[in-house]
């Protein structure tokens, strides 16, 4: 399976600043989903690594520009949404070169609005996570290295659906903390 | 979302799957423990990380431990070897390490 280095991955952008290797590793780690993501919605996959490119130049400014330090940010979700931005950008792009007779054939947007969603989705699981209490966090282990939920009540002594109710009540919690819209 | 799999009423609701969250919290744990994210910023994850393998895995003898130069790498973000993060989410010692480890690189690197 094709990996890295890519075109985009570099150590310095055209003007000559250093890129971040936080978000050089964040791009890394999302490069084969971008990359398919472009070819799906933009039939060609050579764009990828020009909006890749694009986006981690520009987080990487964004996060300097912030003084945030190399090991504070996990900027994945970050790089997917500016990914996402260029990515509908291009797709608006294309479908403007549409001729109008053929807007019958246009493919349905609901698609990419599900993938833009989940990214937002996903991109939110690391702030929900940190919110959790002590007990929501071992829940959250537990499950994670695949106890039951009656385990887990026998665990934490009380009774499985109080375990259960009680974990996701605390994650719904969050969200509303966080201003998240779970059925957006 | 994993939309193949049923989802439970819970999940419907929260409009999580419980599988994207344990990825995420997979991912932070990852993140710990090769230096890349402070231990402030996982929340309680990572200190209930801790007591439970405190509890559910002491290896006092030490089984199939890699040595201290392993670790060292593994938490300077030089070899994120999925094994070796695999045993140390299930080793006391060695989780204690990488801590002690990651404690001393933060202290560094704030002086």
């Amino acid at each position: 399976m094709e990996t890295y280095p890519q075109g985009w991955e570099r150590e310095f952008d055209r003007t000559g600043r250093r890129i971040r290797e936080d978000v050089r590793e964040a791009g890394r780690k999302v490069w084969a989903k971008v990359r398919m993501k472009v070819r799906t919605r933009l039939c060609d996959g050579e764009d990828a690594d020009e909006i890749m490119e694009a986006a981690v130049d520009g987080i990487s400014r964004y996060l300097n520009k912030l003084n945030l330090p190399e090991d504070s940010a996990s900027p994945e979700g970050l790089l997917l949404h500016a990914v996402r931005r260029r990515v509908l950008k291009g797709w608006r792009k294309q479908n403007r070169l549409v001729p109008l007779e053929e807007a019958a054939t246009l493919p349905d947007p609901a698609p990419f609005d599900e993938w833009t969603l989940e990214i937002e989705r996903r991109a939110d699981l690391p702030k929900i996570l940190r919110q959790l209490s002590p007990r929501g966090c071992t829940i959250c282990l537990l499950r994670l290295e695949g106890v039951c939920w009656p385990r887990i009540g026998e665990y934490l002594g009380i009774p499985e659906s109080t375990a259960q109710n009680s974990f996701w009540r605390e994650l719904r919690q969050a969200q509303i903390k966080l201003g998240i819209n779970p059925r957006r | 979302m994993t939309g193949s799999q049923a989802r439970s009423h819970h999940e419907q609701r929260a409009g999580i799957a419980e599988q994207d969250l344990f990825a995420a919290a997979n991912e932070m744990i990852q993140g710990y423990l090769t230096g890349r994210l402070h231990r402030s910023d996982t929340g309680h994850l990572i200190d209930e990380l801790q007591r439970l393998i405190e509890e559910r895995y002491p290896n006092p003898e030490r089984l199939g431990c890699p040595n201290t130069e392993h670790l060292a790498q593994l938490t300077s973000g030089r070899c994120g070897c999925e094994s070796t993060i695999a045993h140390v989410k299930k080793c006391a010692p060695c989780f204690r390490k990488c801590s002690d480890l990651l404690h001393g690189k933060t202290r560094k690197d704030s002086l």
